[in-house]
């Protein structure tokens, strides 16, 4: 017979800690107003709220990845002693608190900010309560999980292939378009629907820095915060959207997000 | 190994529950009053609306003073949450509310609720030299109309929201919003990073900011005013009554009415 490898302990112990995880959630789904959930869910407030949440998270994670693919790229092959200074700053939107977030997006790109002063005087036109502010809200909480996806996806490319290139003539720009970029689909694909699950999530960068405006920057989230002073049914139906999206992801991705953190 | 989990868990356990009962045992003293010792010291819980921040955090520390023995913690938020808290069965022996309507939605916990305050919602404009004349004359319309103008208020399902419909009703404005915010906090601190021109938002809000805000009053006052309402849970509790007291006593009126606070004439 084979040696028993758990313990009544660790099996307690794993126990509360995936209940601790599912339970919260499945208590949600009790609250949900099965019944009448469609007609909750076609509300124009609700359906605004979709659809500024999809399309600005979708937008957030088109800009991540053409903006996060080559800082992943650099983060890979340039001099570890500049990157091993550089890889935690890009990681800081993981811990900083959102609304901290928020509010240094505010003080840069705010009608009063650093930049943001300047565009004012120059164009009259001011980034926050607009749609844009929603979405650089999402570029800046997701790049962090694009790039270092991707940078592992790059860090484990063997060298080989790129020498064999370099030694054919290929130029900076066909290295990492035609060589490197191809072999890093998979985790460019994982790092893309991470950042975007993290947009689509993003609640307080978002109010601080771009408003809430029912169709302009109000999203999922905000009118589930919003709904519950008023109609928890609302926001229990419009919960169970995030976590039915939320889960899905989780599943079609699960085999691409376990070679993920093997690596890391 | 195992015995070591084994151990870490059992008194994890034990400190949780450990903790609990004491916790119920604070509890059921102060319920049955079982001693007049336990009845008029120990902790005392007081949920509030988050308006009452400033006002009811330093006359708290003046009870603490005058009450030897007696702590009293402070649970700010939205009336609405924390009618659902206690609802819930929150440990709090007083609440607070910022309007009648989240008081009634716990009648059967507070039986005997009374106004206490009133507050009303303005529109707050930057003052870079205090309330200069030009804005004195103007009127909210006249300030809200201007099209390069940017304004936010409160969402309409918060209670400065439904003021701030209220009182816009009145007032012939043809612009809208930018932004329904979720709460009043998130509106003053937009004003404050002057990302917005001007909100409407509590007069308390605006005596807290003094330095940097001024507010126009609405046409429609009446409109724009919330009573709110303060009531223990449970009639037999000493010390929540005479805590209570001092939240209703002349010298709170004085507190409340620097904070911008409108009081019952004496």
């Amino acid at each position: 017979m084979k040696r028993q490898r758990v313990s009544l302990a660790l099996v307690l112990l794993a126990t509360l800690g995936g209940l601790i995880i599912v339970a919260p959630v499945l208590a949600l789904l009790s609250r949900v107003p099965w019944s009448h959930l469609l007609s909750e869910l076609s509300s124009s407030d609700s359906l605004n709220a979709l659809r500024v949440s999809l399309f600005s998270s979708v937008l957030a994670t088109v800009f991540a990845v053409v903006l996060g693919v080559p800082l992943a790229w650099l983060l890979a092959r340039g001099p570890a002693s500049i990157t091993k200074y550089i890889r935690p700053l890009v990681t800081l939107p993981l811990v900083l608190p959102p609304t901290v977030a928020g509010l240094a997006l505010l003080v840069l790109f705010g009608r009063n900010g650093v930049l943001g002063s300047w565009i004012y005087q120059e164009t009259g036109w001011a980034m926050p309560f607009t749609f844009v502010a929603v979405v650089v809200a999402g570029v800046f909480v997701g790049l962090p999980f694009l790039v270092l996806v991707v940078e592992s996806g790059f860090a484990q490319l063997p060298p080989e292939i790129e020498e064999a290139a370099e030694t054919d003539g290929a130029n900076p720009n066909q290295l990492f378009m035609q060589v490197a970029v191809p072999q890093v689909r998979g985790s460019i694909v994982t790092g893309a629907i991470l950042a975007w699950a993290r947009a689509l999530g993003e609640f307080g960068a978002t109010l601080t820095f771009a408003g809430s405006m029912p169709g302009i920057t109000r999203t999922l989230p905000m009118q589930v915060y919003v709904a519950l002073e008023s109609n928890l049914a609302n926001a229990y139906a419009l919960s169970v959207v995030l976590v039915v999206i939320s889960v899905t992801v989780l599943y079609v991705m699960r085999s691409h997000l376990m070679s993920v953190f093997k690596n890391v | 190994m195992n015995k070591k989990i084994a151990v870490i868990i059992a008194l994890v356990l034990a400190a949780t529950v450990g903790w609990q009962i004491h916790q119920k045992q604070n509890r059921d003293a102060v319920n049955n009053g079982i001693s007049t010792d336990v009845n008029t010291t120990g902790e005392i819980n007081v949920f509030a609306a988050s308006s009452l921040t400033g006002t009811f955090t330093q006359l708290g520390k003046e009870f603490e003073a005058s009450h030897p023995g007696v702590k009293v913690n402070f649970t700010f938020g939205s009336s609405s949450t924390l009618a659902q808290q206690i609802k819930a069965g929150a440990p709090a022996r007083i609440f607070a509310s910022a309007s009648g309507k989240q008081m009634n939605e716990i009648n059967d916990r507070i039986t005997s609720p009374q106004n206490f305050v009133t507050n009303h919602v303005v529109l707050a404009v930057h003052s870079p030299d205090g309330l200069a004349g030009i804005l004195k004359n103007q009127s909210v319309a006249s300030i809200l109309n201007q099209p390069q103008g940017v304004w936010i208020q409160c969402a309409h399902e918060a209670p400065c929201g439904t003021a701030a419909d209220k009182a816009l009703a009145a007032e012939g404005v043809t612009t809208k919003p930018k932004s329904l915010e979720p709460d009043v906090k998130s509106v003053v601190m937009k004003l404050l990073a002057k990302e917005a021109d001007s909100g409407v938002i509590y007069q308390t809000d605006v005596v807290a900011n003094a330095g940097n805000l001024v507010g126009l009053e609405f046409a429609d006052q009446g409109a724009a005013t919330t009573t709110y309402s303060i009531g223990v849970l449970d009639n037999k509790d000493a010390l929540a009554g005479e805590l209570l007291n001092f939240l209703m006593s002349r010298h709170a009126m004085d507190v409340y009415s620097k904070a911008g606070f409108g009081v019952p004439a004496q």
